[in-house]
């Protein structure tokens, strides 16, 4: 045939760099004009995830030029989706509203199926975040954090070990010295706290939101926020540190546990994304989620925004990676995943 | 309280408000009525439709569609043995014997009073207990979930009557295959083989789907005949409307059934799929008739439907009082709740009272809606028992693959459905029980996560609670009467 050995290996060449550098002069916003953007969400239609990726995604096409839809991928917790973004091809159309804290988590307390990085990912913008109450029955004989610090035993509903709140518990346990022991099984934090406000269990840990209704109520009654700032809805809660004498030891515990806990809901996009297109990504993540309407809707639809942009979220991932290796992260996996079950 | 329940029923009356009921209730009744579609994914799907009404409005078409996807999933049940939703699979064992026997429509009209009535009573319940929810609720604790899971359990030895051993072989399978995925205690992952989509194990909607349905349109495909006999009589109104009679014959049944299914709702964690089987169990331990269990007894068409629609009212109990999901359905409810601004639980019914009887009088009104609506065409429904099966088996199919792919979005789940479709096959040609099977399933991941929770929250002294108690007797006393007089009457 006509074609030499020379050209032909030209030819594949050029084809090669075809496929893998951009078309020339593309630019990010050119390259996402009238595509479709996927936001995977790792839990079935209705949850808390899913109603927030609804909002978000017409606002952020708009700003986009693109389509964006939601795929549902439950599974594994989360897990299944993460695994999938991770996968998926790296061209920036593949994003996912994700739990940071229980990405962080299942890395650090070394979940099995957990095949990402998140040092590796490129974190999009926080859409949400808040600090997590611990809290007792309203009869409980522990008023202060002295008084449970001098409990005999103490035990604590939560759904499994490394789901956000029985690590909590036990680092709040082991930061305070409490004699606890965490008991998993519970479905999910109506169902934790049912288990506190009924007695079968003596404490309990949740986000500000799942047991606000149930302390205004009386239900419950809150000892202390795991924050380093007291919560607009209950000025007069104390946090944490401010309710209790800590030494720099009992602080790393729970500064550390708290950080983890900072990112919370975050967009996401799978690793080796160009970097032109992480950063229009991050640029009209932080338009949508600064938009006005946009806020204000999510305030009257119990769908409050929290926005933190993406450059930040990434370092305080890589920074919080980093802090948690050798030693420490044994101790860490063991007094999270063993000492107190 | 009184003038709250006018207020309540007078939001309920006004036009819009019933106009959104009444679409609700031809929405769920359409959804139920074609196997495969769930009733799971079409509230999801419409979630975004009551955005932006009023809330008592929204949320009432919502619980309206949730309602009665039960009511009128017992029709494919009965008329072509596949279970409409996951729940309906009870209806299937005594309904489908009766539709091959020609006896469909009133099968039809027994189950659809049965549901009518059932899902009144649970309303009716729930409006009695909304000024007290909260202390019911708390009064139930994990031993007492255990106790009844294990109860339900029991069942396979009613069930299995047939052949003791093949029927807890069966058991036993669904028990084993149930540990595939997260241990709900550990996290630890089970059989998973690194592969993902097998970390929550297998979805509840493809295995029922595929021991039931699969099963059922294969045999018709293959030998192309219409399910009914061909020499039966053909259906007709009368038939349905004598069938509805029936329900109200049996009415000791119906209203036990009915508070089995309010008492299953309002017990967190035991979910949807176990009342309507409780209320099979004591209607085949109680009925005068025990023989005909099985064969296509009427009876047992009755008990798991009126309980299937009364554990609806049931299982908004925790709902409203500490936004508890007593399932996957009252979770989406829940999640709209949110959307309206709401959140459900002691605050909601201290200002929202008048809402919470708009719902629950929604519950009742949307019960009879559809239980007429589906009596009155039961008739022209089960025409489809004579279309021969070569032209119903692969429409049948198509409903189905696209019904299980929708629910979760998850391709695996087709293989899922076609591997425990070939198993289900095998075991109806081998004798072996899938009821038996399918409550193994469902309940030994229950029994084992509360058995754990009662243990380091109790000791063992959580046997001697009231409820666990008063279960384990029951338990131990018809174990005993069994035994004693075990009957040669083959199930199944």
């Amino acid at each position: 045939m006509g074609v030499s050995r020379r050209e032909f290996l030209l030819s594949a060449a050029a084809g090669l760099a075809a496929t893998t550098v951009p078309a020339f002069s593309e630019t990010a916003a050119e390259f996402y004009q009238g595509k479709t953007v996927t936001i995977l969400v790792g839990s079935p239609p209705g949850g808390g995830y899913d109603t927030y990726a609804r909002m978000i995604a017409p606002v952020l096409a708009q700003k986009m030029g693109a389509q964006v839809i939601i795929e549902n991928r439950p599974g594994g917790g989360g897990l299944l989706a993460l695994n999938v973004l991770n996968t998926s091809r790296p061209d920036g159309l593949t994003l996912m509203h994700a739990s940071a804290e229980g990405a962080i988590m299942s890395q650090l307390t070394g979940r099995e199926g957990a095949r990402w990085d998140v040092s590796k990912l490129n974190w999009l913008a926080r859409t949400a975040s808040e600090a997590k109450i611990w809290y007792l029955p309203p009869n409980s004989p522990i008023k202060t954090i002295a008084d449970a610090q001098a409990a005999e035993s103490i035990r604590w509903s939560a759904t499994g070990p490394a789901d956000n709140i029985s690590d909590v518990a036990a680092v709040i346990s082991h930061a305070l010295g409490l004699k606890s022991e965490v008991i998993t099984g519970y479905k999910g934090s109506q169902d934790m706290s049912l288990a506190v406000i009924n007695g079968e269990v003596d404490s309990g840990v949740g986000s500000g939101s799942s047991i606000l209704s149930l302390i205004k109520s009386g239900d419950v009654r809150p000892l202390a926020i795991i924050s380093k700032e007291r919560w607009s809805a209950l000025p007069d809660l104390p946090t944490i540190y401010e309710s209790a004498e800590l030494n720099d030891e009992q602080r790393w515990w729970l500064e550390t546990r708290e950080r983890i806990g900072e990112p919370q809901r975050a967009m996401v996009t799978g690793p080796d994304v160009p970097e032109d297109r992480v950063a229009f990504l991050r640029e009209k993540m932080q338009e949508t989620l600064t938009d006005t309407a946009l806020v204000e809707e999510g305030k009257k639809t119990n769908r409050e925004i929290s926005f933190v942009p993406g450059e930040e979220l990434q370092s305080t991932v890589s920074d919080l990676m980093t802090s948690i290796e050798g030693d420490r992260l044994a101790e860490f996996r063991k007094i999270l995943l063993e000492t107190y079950f | 309280m009184l003038e709250q329940i006018l207020q309540g029923a007078t939001s309920f009356v006004q036009p819009v408000s019933l106009l959104f009921v009444g679409v609700g209730v031809l929405v769920g009744t359409a959804v139920g009525l074609v196997p495969g579609l769930n009733g799971l994914t079409t509230l999801a799907l419409m979630i975004p439709f009551v955005y932006g009404a009023d809330p008592a409005i929204g949320l009432s078409f919502l619980l309206a569609i949730h309602a009665v996807v039960n009511t009128a999933s017992a029709v494919p049940a009965i008329l072509i043995g596949i279970p409409g939703e996951p729940a309906s699979a009870a209806t299937v064992i005594d309904g489908h014997k009766l539709a091959q026997q020609g006896r469909g429509g009133e099968a039809i009209g027994a189950a659809l009073a049965a549901s009518g009535i059932g899902g009144v009573f649970g309303a009716l319940v729930l409006l009695a207990l909304l000024p007290v929810l909260a202390p019911i609720v708390l009064y139930f604790k994990s031993p007492d979930t255990l106790m009844i899971a294990l109860f339900g359990i029991s069942l396979i030895g009613v069930l299995a009557k047939g052949s003791m051993a093949k029927g807890l072989l069966a058991g036993a399978l669904g028990m084993l295959l149930a540990t595939v995925g997260y241990q709900d205690t550990s996290g630890v992952p089970r059989f998973w083989f690194e592969m993902d989509f097998l970390l929550d194990g297998f979805a509840l909607v493809p295995v029922t789907l595929g021991l039931f349905a699969v099963p059922e349109i294969l045999s018709m495909g293959a030998t192309g005949r219409t399910i009914a006999d061909e020499k039966a009589p053909p259906v007709n109104a009368r038939q349905v409307f004598f069938g509805a009679a029936q329900a109200f014959k049996h009415w000791v049944a119906v209203l036990r059934s009915s508070l089995i299914g309010v008492c299953t709702g309002v017990v967190p964690g035991l979910g949807g799929a176990t009342a309507p089987w409780l209320a099979y169990m004591s209607a085949a331990e109680t009925s005068r008739e025990k023989h005909k269990f099985g064969q296509g007894s009427v009876e047992g068409v009755i008990a798991p439907e009126a309980s299937n629609n009364s554990k609806e009212g049931g299982s908004l109990i925790p709902t409203l009082a500490f936004g508890i999901p007593g399932s996957s359905s009252m979770a989406l409810l829940i999640g709209a709740f949110y959307l309206f601004g709401l959140t459900p639980g002691p605050e909601f019914l201290e200002k929202n009272m008048p809402t919470a009887v708009h719902m629950t009088i929604t519950v009742a009104v949307a019960n009879i809606g559809a239980a007429v609506l589906t009596i009155l065409v039961g008739a022209q429904l089960s025409a489809v028992t004579r279309v021969p099966g070569r032209i119903l088996a692969p429409i049948l199919m198509l409903t189905l693959l696209l019904g299980t792919y929708a629910t979760s979005n998850e391709p695996m789940d087709l293989v899922v459905l076609m591997v425990f479709g070939i198993m289900g096959l095998a075991m109806k040609e081998l004798n072996y029980s899938r009821p038996c099977f399918l409550i193994g399933f469902v309940l030994a991941p229950m029994i084992e996560t509360y058995l754990h929770i009662s243990l380091r929250a109790h000791g063992w002294s959580f046997l001697l609670r009231p409820v666990s108690l008063l279960v384990f007797l029951a338990l131990a006393v018809i174990m005993a009467r069994n035994v004693s007089q075990r009957r040669k009457v083959a199930f199944q």
